[in-house]
C-alpha cells in the first residue's frame, strides 16, 4: 500500500521525521501504523488492530535494540 | 490507476455498450470521448458517481447533491430514470467499471459490478432486492459482509472518497457543486484524507485505545502498584487537557469566523458611508476644531508674513538695487585693477625709457647727435605713449568711484553679503507665503467639511452608531479571542510538562515487562501524531490554496493573476486580489467557475500525488480561443496518468483539436442510432471523419 502523500512530501516529511527524533521513535513505525489503521478503516472492522499496533511497535523494539548494538 | 473499462447495459441511452481504454503512456495520456448534446456523455459521466459509490456517489452528482439524509428513495428514483425506457423487466440495469494500476504503481486491478433491479412495472424492486455489488481485486471476489455499503471504504482507500469525486469526474458545465464543496467542511476534509492528515488523525485515535486496552490487560487500576496509578492519573488529567485545548480551538474558530463576519460588515458600512461622503456627525466637534485651528493658522501666517515683509524691507530694497549695485561694484572693481595695471606700468615707465631713450644720450650711437632739447621733448613724448597704452580704460571700467570707500577685499566680502541676504529674504517670504496659502486651504477645506455635516442625510447616523457597535464587538471579540489564544497556549505547555512526565513514567514502567515498553513506545507515538496532526492541518489548507491559485490563473482570465483563491473557514471560496474586495467565486462568471473547478481538479491530483484518472464533461463549453488555449495547456503541463475528455463537435475540435493531437492517446465516438434507439459507441473514430 502506498504511503500517505504528506510522508511522502519534503516539507511535511521533514517535519514528521524532526517529531520522531525529538520522541525517541522512527518514522517507518509512524508510517507503519498509518498503514493498519489505513487497512482496518476500509473495512470497518476493529478485531485485530490492536494486534497489528503491537506488532508495529514490537518491530521498532527489535529495531532500536538492533540500532544501540 | 488509470480507468481501463466502462460497460454500460441499460444505462440510459447505453443499450449493452463498452469503452475499453488503452493502457496510457506518459506523452500520451488523453482520451477524446466525442458525442454530440443529447448523445449519452452525461449519462457516462454520471455513470461513474453512481458505479463507483453507489448512492453515497449520487449525493454529489451535480443536480441531486442534498443533505437532508433521505438517500434511500431518491438514489431509487434517479436510477429509474437513468434505466433505459426499453429495457426488458428481467433485464438489471448495470454499470461495471475497471480500474487498473499503470506500470508506474504497485496495487491490484480493481473491478466493480453493480446491478440495479425493476419490477414487471418498472419500478425500482424494494429493499435488499434493488441493488447487487460485485467488488473483484486482481479477479478474485471479494466478500462484503456487511452488505454492498461495505465496499465503500474498500473503494474510498484504493481511489478516493466519494466526496471527491466532483474534482476528478468533473462536469464542466455545472461547476456549481464543487465549489459549494470545496468550503471547509467538504472537499478540504477530503484533501485531508487524501493527503494524509485524516489517516494521521485515525492513527491517533487507534493509539488512544491500544494504550487504553493495554492498561487494561495490565489488571487496569486493582492491581496496578502505585506509579501505574500515578501514571493513570496523568494520563486521565491529560485527556481532560486534550479535551480543553480542543473546546478552546472551537471557540477560537467560531471567535474568528465572528470577527471576520464583525471586520466585512464594518468595510460594508464603511463603503456605505464613504458613498455618502465618509463623514459621521461625531467627527463635527473635531471638523470644528479643526476650523478653529485653521483660522489660527491662517491668521498666524497673515501675521509672519507682514512681519517678515517689514522686517525685510530694507533687505529687500537692497536686493532690488542688488544688481545694480553688484554692477557698480564689480566695474569699481574693474577700475581698481585697471589703475593698479596702469599705474605700475607708468611707476616702470622711466626703466622702458632707460632702455629706449638712455641718458646721457651723447654716448648712444643713435642718439648721440640730438640736441638736448630734442631729446626731452622726445623723451616726454615717449612717456606720454606709454601712459596713452591705458587709455581709455576698458569698457567694463567705471569711470569713477561711487564707492570708492569700499576697496579690494572688502568689496568682495560686500557682494557675497548682498548675495546672502538677497536669497534668504526671498526664500523666506516665498516660504511665509506658502504657510499663509496652505493654512488657507485648510480653511476652506475645514470650512467645507463643516458645511458638509451639517446637512448629512439621517442615514449616517445610524451608520455611524452601527459602525460604534461593530468596532466595539470587534475590540470585545479580538480580547476574548486573544484570552482564548494564551489559554491554549497555557493548556499546550501544560501539555507538554504532563507528556513528558508521562514519558518518564512510561519509561519506569518499561522496566517492568515487554507490555509495558509497547504503552511507552505507543505514548510517544501519540505524542508524535498529536502535534503531526496539528502541524498538517494548516500546510494542507495553504498548499491546497496555492495549488489551486497557480492553476487558476493560469487558466482564467488575466485580469485575476494577482489574485489568490481563499478557502475561507466554514465558507465559500474566494478570489482575494491586492486592491480590490474578495470576490467569491460561485459569483464569478461561468468560465472563472469552470476555471476554478478544473484548477481545483488539477490541485487535488498535485497534492495528493494520486495516480486516479481526470475525467472532464465539456471542458471548453463555447470558451473564446484564449480560453481554450489556457485551459488545455494548463491540462497538458499537468503529470496524470490519463486524462479523459467528453467533448461535444463545437468544442475540442478543428484547431484545438490540432494542439493537442500529439498527446492523445485514443478516441471515442458515441452517436444516438435513431433507428435502434441507442448510443452506439464507436472505438478510434471522433468528429471531422476521424477513423472513418
Amino acid at each position: 500500500m502506498r504511503a500517505p502523500a504528506c510522508f511522502e512530501e519534503r516539507e511535511t516529511r521533514a517535519i514528521i521525521d524532526d517529531l520522531c527524533r525529538r520522541n525517541n521513535i522512527d518514522t517507518q513505525l509512524i508510517i507503519e501504523l498509518c498503514e493498519v489503521v489505513e487497512k482496518f478503516s476500509g473495512s470497518g472492522r476493529k478485531e485485530g488492530l490492536a494486534s497489528d499496533i503491537s506488532t508495529c511497535i514490537d518491530s521498532f523494539l527489535t529495531r532500536a535494540v538492533a540500532t544501540k548494538k | 490507476m488509470y480507468l481501463s473499462r466502462i460497460h454500460l447495459a441499460n444505462w440510459r441511452s447505453y443499450s449493452d455498450a463498452e469503452f475499453r481504454f488503452n493502457k496510457p503512456s506518459v506523452r500520451r495520456p488523453l482520451v477524446l470521448i466525442g458525442a454530440m448534446n443529447g448523445h449519452g456523455k452525461t449519462s457516462l459521466l454520471f455513470s461513474l458517481y453512481v458505479g463507483l459509490f453507489g448512492r453515497f456517489g449520487l449525493r454529489h452528482a451535480e443536480g441531486f447533491t442534498h443533505a437532508d439524509g433521505e438517500d434511500a428513495p431518491r438514489y431509487r428514483e434517479a436510477i429509474r430514470r437513468f434505466r433505459r425506457s426499453t429495457a426488458l423487466s428481467d433485464e438489471p440495469t448495470s454499470v461495471e467499471l475497471v480500474f487498473t494500476p499503470t506500470s508506474k504503481e504497485e496495487g491490484s486491478e480493481i473491478r466493480i459490478v453493480r446491478r440495479w433491479f425493476f419490477s414487471t412495472f418498472g419500478s425500482p424492486k424494494s429493499g435488499d432486492a434493488f441493488e447487487t455489488l460485485e467488488l473483484y481485486l486482481d479477479d478474485k471476489p471479494q466478500k462484503l459482509h456487511n452488505g454492498i455499503d461495505a465496499a465503500i471504504p474498500r473503494l474510498e482507500r484504493f481511489l478516493f472518497r466519494a466526496d471527491v469525486m466532483p474534482a476528478f469526474f468533473f462536469d464542466g458545465e455545472q461547476a456549481q457543486t464543487l465549489i459549494n464543496n470545496s468550503g471547509q467542511d467538504g472537499m478540504k476534509k477530503a484533501v485531508e484524507v487524501l493527503f494524509g492528515t485524516r489517516v494521521v488523525e485515525e492513527a491517533l485515535d487507534a493509539t488512544k485505545q491500544f494504550i487504553s486496552l493495554s492498561h487494561s490487560k495490565l489488571g487496569g487500576k486493582k492491581n496496578a502498584d502505585s506509579q501505574q496509578v500515578q501514571l493513570d492519573e496523568k494520563i486521565e488529567a491529560r485527556d481532560a487537557i486534550e479535551s480543553d485545548i480542543l473546546d478552546l480551538e472551537k471557540t477560537i474558530r467560531s471567535l474568528e469566523k465572528k470577527r471576520e463576519l464583525l471586520e466585512t460588515d464594518q468595510r460594508h458600512n464603511q463603503e456605505t458611508l464613504s458613498k455618502l461622503g465618509g463623514e459621521r456627525r461625531d467627527d463635527l466637534i473635531q471638523v470644528h476644531a479643526a476650523v478653529e485651528r485653521a483660522e489660527t493658522e491662517k491668521r498666524n501666517a497673515e501675521k509672519s508674513l507682514t512681519e517678515s515683509a517689514r522686517k525685510l524691507g530694507i533687505a529687500l530694497a537692497l536686493s532690488r538695487l542688488m544688481t545694480s549695485i553688484a554692477n557698480r561694484l564689480n566695474a569699481e572693481a574693474a577700475r581698481e585693477r585697471w589703475e593698479n595695471v596702469r599705474d605700475g606700468t607708468i611707476q616702470r615707465s622711466d626703466e622702458v625709457l632707460q632702455l629706449a631713450l638712455p641718458e646721457p644720450h651723447s654716448t648712444d650711437p643713435i642718439l648721440q647727435n640730438l640736441q638736448s632739447g630734442n631729446w626731452l621733448r622726445l623723451r616726454d613724448r615717449f612717456k606720454a605713449a606709454i601712459e596713452r597704452i591705458y587709455i581709455p580704460p576698458p569698457n567694463d571700467c567705471a569711470t569713477e568711484y561711487i564707492l570708492g570707500h569700499v576697496k579690494g577685499e572688502s568689496r568682495d566680502r560686500l557682494i557675497m553679503q548682498l548675495n546672502v541676504a538677497q536669497g534668504q529674504g526671498v526664500a523666506d517670504i516665498r516660504g511665509r507665503a506658502k504657510r499663509l496659502m496652505d493654512a488657507r486651504q485648510q480653511l476652506e477645506d475645514a470650512v467645507w467639511r463643516r458645511e458638509r455635516i451639517g446637512t448629512l442625510p439621517e442615514e449616517v447616523d445610524k451608520i455611524s452608531e452601527k459602525l460604534s457597535e461593530i468596532g466595539e464587538q470587534i475590540s470585545e471579540t479580538s480580547r476574548q479571542l486573544g484570552a482564548a489564544e494564551n489559554e491554549v497556549k497555557k493548556r499546550r505547555a501544560e501539555l507538554h510538562d504532563l507528556n513528558a512526565e508521562i514519558g518518564r513514567l512510561q519509561e519506569l514502567l518499561a522496566k517492568l515487562g515487554p507490555e509495558q515498553k509497547r504503552i511507552a513506545v505507543a505514548e510517544r507515538v501519540r505524542s508524535v501524531l498529536s502535534s503531526l496532526n496539528e502541524q498538517l492541518r494548516p500546510i494542507t489548507v495553504e498548499r491546497l490554496q496555492d495549488s489551486v491559485t497557480s492553476h487558476f490563473v493560469k487558466i482564467a482570465d488575466k485580469r485575476y493573476r494577482k489574485g489568490k483563491i481563499v478557502f475561507q473557514e466554514n465558507g465559500s471560496p474566494v478570489l482575494r486580489s491586492p486592491d480590490a474586495p474578495d470576490a467569491l467565486i460561485e459569483m464569478m462568471s461561468g468560465f472563472e467557475r469552470r476555471s476554478f473547478g478544473i484548477a481545483f481538479s488539477l490541485a487535488l491530483a498535485e497534492i495528493t500525488q494520486k495516480r486516479v484518472p481526470l475525467v472532464i464533461d465539456t471542458p471548453l463549453g463555447n470558451a473564446d480561443q484564449g480560453y481554450r488555449r489556457r485551459l488545455l495547456k494548463a491540462l497538458m503541463n499537468v503529470d496524470l496518468d490519463q486524462v479523459i475528455i467528453l467533448t461535444h463537435d463545437a468544442e475540442v475540435t478543428g484547431p484545438v483539436f490540432e494542439e493537442i493531437e500529439a498527446q492523445v492517446r485514443q478516441y471515442f465516438l458515441v452517436e444516438f442510432d435513431e433507428k435502434k434507439k441507442e448510443s452506439i459507441v464507436y472505438p478510434e473514430r471522433y468528429f471531422d471523419g476521424i477513423g472513418r
